[in-house]
């Protein structure tokens, strides 16, 4: 397990490499002049001489990437155009609500994915089997700025339970993240159906029911942990279409996360902000791309205890 | 396994498209979306005609007014038919779910037969360019590359192209190996004929199945991306009567008006889901490797 | 002779695939009693497989269902029962193990845990106790180190292993009946004598009648106190080891017989007899094996020959009788 997980992660600094570059790279891809965008449209052509040098713009592109990183490890990436403040601490100020919200997301695209996986495979080709694979298939149909307005229409507005927007107590997470779920449960829940259903074919399920057992210890000892393996990985991975999709959710909700300020920022042309966003996302994946890996790495006993895979 | 042979030679007195037709048929729910589909596409082409008013022509008697006899959908902040922009937001809806996926479909399937075929150094430089793409959500590629192109439809287009791309390159590219490893396309290849000539002969014919399969699934998605890139400003310009950008401006007045973001979400919702299920219809009646 | 443990009579079990009924097997009679080895042999598609299933009625979320007749466990009918009362025999009274010890064996749950399992389902013991008793199952199957192995997973063992702990699982309730269907079949050759050495040690220490599922006639003989042949979802052919061996009616069993492998060859195509065994659809009308049969006439073609003397199924040997 630990040579797997020292594997894994060296595997990753390659990665971190290109990420570092793309995101270095994005101002320059930009078509103008990177120093303009920076200054802002209203700039003077002092204010851009200035940029110009402060951020070594007129140096080697080498030289750009080699400061660029020296800054990064010192926590400096930058400052905002629009609010001129340290990006650093824009960035921190939101991470938290943002990463709440995807984890109360992730509650629930766990809950009814796996509620819905389960029963839809166990009923195969029953009538709750073709309901809840409808089910599963309009929550990946149905657009999040959709389901989530007509959440705050219903409930919010017509019914007053829940506030409309804004991070509050535990009631205003209900409806962002029940928005920002629906589409993650509903892949769980087609992926946990086809997971159990290969598993139910098995041979150790034929010795289960040999044994005696009725159905539903069947299903809970020994087809649902080895159907879940496959349906944790793939979950873990889907933290990364929460965190993306939390760009709409929070856009609606007036959220005070990351995805808004992206949104914000890519509106008000703040490319320091977009830029140092980017480069946090990627790194979110990244993290959740590894720790999905030594996740897997742990429940499953061939990998954890075969030094050497 | 006798028994399952002795189907498959029935099934060969039959063309290949009889085949998939009575098979596609037996699917009730995929029949049906694929219907819609086909009524969406008759109203995207003759909507502007049918559409029972102007879609930017404003009322300022009738502002937020709900769904009536009059107008079906109600109306929106400028007093225009909701209705009417619905069946002319098909048109813009569609087209650029087509014509990205297209893009995306192409650019990928080039990608992907390169790849397979020619393999060696050019083979991994192309996957590995297609598992970067890959490993971000298609929302946040599309969202970084509106950030260096800037906002605009065209530019929705093309981002949602390019995150298309690599789904189709790497599907083309197992398929034009495991096609390639079969004999006849071995057997061409000793008689001498060109690599382009094999290619679009033997591997693309091949491959046909399954792209048409997650074309048709890749649409889905592409529309659900542009409308939501246009819900937050970034494609299509506001006064425009794309569903996602009407949504958007709904927003304001979703205490009195909620007609104005419901039906064009509902237009999305019932566009996207049809994709999905004639999708899920045709993978199951064409490619019944991938069935469950 | 006791009372039969087991007696099957007229089993019909068939599969239901899209609207279409295919039989798999089509009226067996079969007893076993208390004590007993019976083998019930037959190339793949017979139907042996299916036979097993239905007694052990794990035919649920198959296709599958007994469509017929009844199986009679210690004089009651298991095709009457609850699925709870099933429930209380299934490992219990009635075990059984299975072609592939590679995947029968839960990949994710240590050896011991599935093992006491096992125990703790149909006997009320404490953990400690089932532990101790599983140690005393593995070790009684020959498998040496018995503690650590119940702390290991599956893929730790070797495929001979873990058809030892199939079988002390199986045997850990003291089960009056005992299904192994195929279960040497996926072994080396040493392996497979292992194996048999412990199922016979089994059965002579808890008096546990087997019934013995093979392709392999070698096995059969080394094994069984008597034998069933199946063909094509009926027995043709049924009596002691002596008796077929010695002197085999049914032209299929004697065609078997010439073709018998050495033990340990994997072989489920018996080359002696010409063609294959014909799928459900393209049995023949009369004799389901005149289409293979060197001894056929038209007599087979037209009529199924029922069972002459409890023995045999073949038209020859009611001539034979009219002939004497």
């Amino acid at each position: 397990m630990l040579k797997y997980s020292i594997k894994r992660i060296l595997g990753m600094i390659p990665l971190l490499f290109v990420i570092s570059v793309i995101a270095f790279l994005f101002v320059h891809l930009i078509p103008g002049d990177p120093a303009r965008l920076i200054a802002g449209t209203d700039a003077t052509i002092e204010e851009i001489k200035n940029i110009r040098e402060k951020y070594g713009l007129d140096e080697p592109l080498y030289q750009q990437y080699v400061d660029y990183m020296a800054n990064l490890f010192q926590g400096d990436l930058g400052t905002s155009i629009v609010s001129a403040r340290p990006v650093m601490d824009m960035l921190a100020e939101r991470f938290v609500p943002t990463l709440s919200l995807t984890f109360a997301s992730m509650f629930w695209a766990l809950l009814f994915g796996l509620l819905i996986g389960v029963i839809s495979a166990v009923k195969r080709n029953k009538w709750q089997d073709h309901l809840t694979m409808f089910l599963a298939v309009s929550g990946v149909s149905i657009p999040s700025f959709w389901l989530g307005l007509m959440l705050i229409q219903l409930f919010s507005v017509q019914l007053g339970w829940f506030p409309t927007g804004g991070i509050g107590g535990i009631e205003s997470y209900i409806l962002p993240s029940l928005t920002l779920g629906a589409g993650v449960a509903a892949i769980i829940a087609r992926f946990t159906r086809s997971s159990l259903m290969d598993v139910l074919k098995e041979d150790y399920i034929r010795t289960g029911r040999a044994k005696g057992l009725a159905e539903f210890k069947v299903i809970n000892r020994h087809a649902l942990r080895n159907a879940m393996i496959p349906v944790v990985t793939m979950s873990g991975l889907q933290f990364g279409f929460l965190l993306s999709g939390s760009i709409i959710t929070e856009t609606i909700f007036s959220w005070p996360g990351l995805g808004r300020l992206l949104i914000n920022s890519i509106t008000a042309r703040d490319y320091p902000v977009i830029q140092a966003e980017i480069l946090l996302f990627s790194l979110e994946f990244l993290l959740i791309n590894l720790l999905v890996d030594l996740l897997y790495g742990f429940l499953n006993p061939k990998i954890r205890y075969e030094e050497g895979s | 396994m006798a028994e399952a042979n002795v189907h498959m030679e029935e099934q060969k007195r039959v063309t290949p498209f009889q085949q998939f037709w009575s098979s596609f048929k037996k699917q009730k729910v995929s029949f049906a979306a694929g219907a819609f589909l086909l009524l969406l596409f008759i109203v995207a082409i003759i909507g502007p005609y049918i559409a029972p008013y102007e879609p930017n022509e404003p009322d300022y008697n009738q502002l937020l007014s709900g769904p009536s006899w009059q107008h079906l959908a109600g109306t929106d902040d400028f007093g225009r038919d909701i209705f009417s922009r619905i069946l002319h937001g098909a048109r813009i809806s569609l087209a650029v779910g087509l014509s990205s996926v297209l893009l995306g479909a192409v650019v990928g399937t080039v990608f992907g037969v390169i790849s397979g075929y020619f393999g060696k150094w050019i083979d991994s430089a192309i996957m590995r360019v297609m598992d970067v793409l890959l490993a971000f959500p298609g929302m946040l590629l599309a969202i970084g590359i509106i950030a260096i192109l800037g906002p605009g439809l065209v530019n929705v287009v093309m981002a949602v192209a390019i995150f298309s791309v690599p789904v189709f390159a790497r599907i083309i590219r197992s398929n034009t190996l495991a096609i390639k490893s079969t004999l006849y396309v071995e057997a061409t290849q000793s008689i001498g004929s060109s690599h382009w000539r094999t290619i679009w002969k033997h591997i693309f014919p091949g491959t046909v199945s399954t792209l048409i399969v997650y074309f048709t699934m890749r649409i889905g998605s592409a529309i659900l991306i542009a409308a939501g890139l246009s819900f937050l400003g970034l494609g299509a310009d506001p006064s425009t009567p794309e569903w996602g950008a009407m949504l958007s401006n709904g927003r304001s007045y979703l205490n009195n008006a909620p007609h104005v973001t419901f039906f064009p979400g509902l237009a999305i919702f019932l566009t996207v889901l049809a994709f999905n299920l004639l999708g899920d219809g045709l993978r199951d009646a064409l490619d019944p490797k991938i069935r469950e | 002779m006791s009372n039969p443990i087991l007696s099957i009579n007229q089993m019909y079990t068939s599969f239901h695939v899209d609207g279409e009924t295919i039989p798999a097997v089509e009226g067996i009679d079969l007893s076993l009693y208390p004590g007993e080895i019976v083998g019930l042999v037959g190339e793949s598609g017979s139907g042996k497989s299916v036979t097993s299933l239905s007694v052990m009625q794990l035919l649920e979320g198959t296709p599958g269902k007994v469509t017929g007749g009844d199986i009679l466990f210690e004089n009651q009918n298991l095709l009457e029962m609850t699925d709870r009362e099933k429930r209380k025999l299934r490992g219990n009274d009635i075990s059984m193990i299975f072609q592939e010890p590679m995947t029968s064996l839960n990949p994710v749950i240590k050896i011991g845990k599935q093992l006491v399992e096992a125990i703790r389902e149909h006997q009320s013991i404490s953990k400690r106790g089932a532990e101790k008793h599983a140690v005393y199952m593995l070790d009684q199957v020959g498998i040496p180190r018995a503690e650590e192995i119940m702390k290991e997973y599956p893929h730790q063992l070797s495929g001979g292993m873990r058809q030892r702990v199939m079988i002390a699982m199986a045997m850990s309730c003291d089960p009056k009946l005992l299904i192994a269907d195929e279960p040497t079949t996926a072994l080396d050759v040493t392996i497979q004598a292992q194996i048999l050495d412990v199922m016979r040690n089994m059965r002579d220490e808890h008096h546990t009648a087997i019934l013995f599922i093979t392709h392999d006639l070698g096995v059969i003989a080394e094994m069984c106190d008597r034998v069933a042949v199946m063909y094509a979802g009926r027995i043709v052919e049924q009596g002691t080891v002596y008796e077929i061996f010695e002197n085999p009616k049914h032209p299929y069993t004697k065609g078997l017989l010439g073709s018998i492998p050495k033990i340990g060859s994997r072989a489920e195509r018996l080359d002696s007899i010409k063609g294959q065994v014909p799928t459900a659809e393209d049995r023949p009308k009369g004799c389901k094996f005149a289409n293979r049969c060197p001894f056929v006439y038209k007599h087979c073609w037209e009529e199924e020959p029922p069972l002459f003397d409890g023995e045999n199924r073949c038209w020859l040997h009611e001539q034979k009788g009219e002939s004497l």
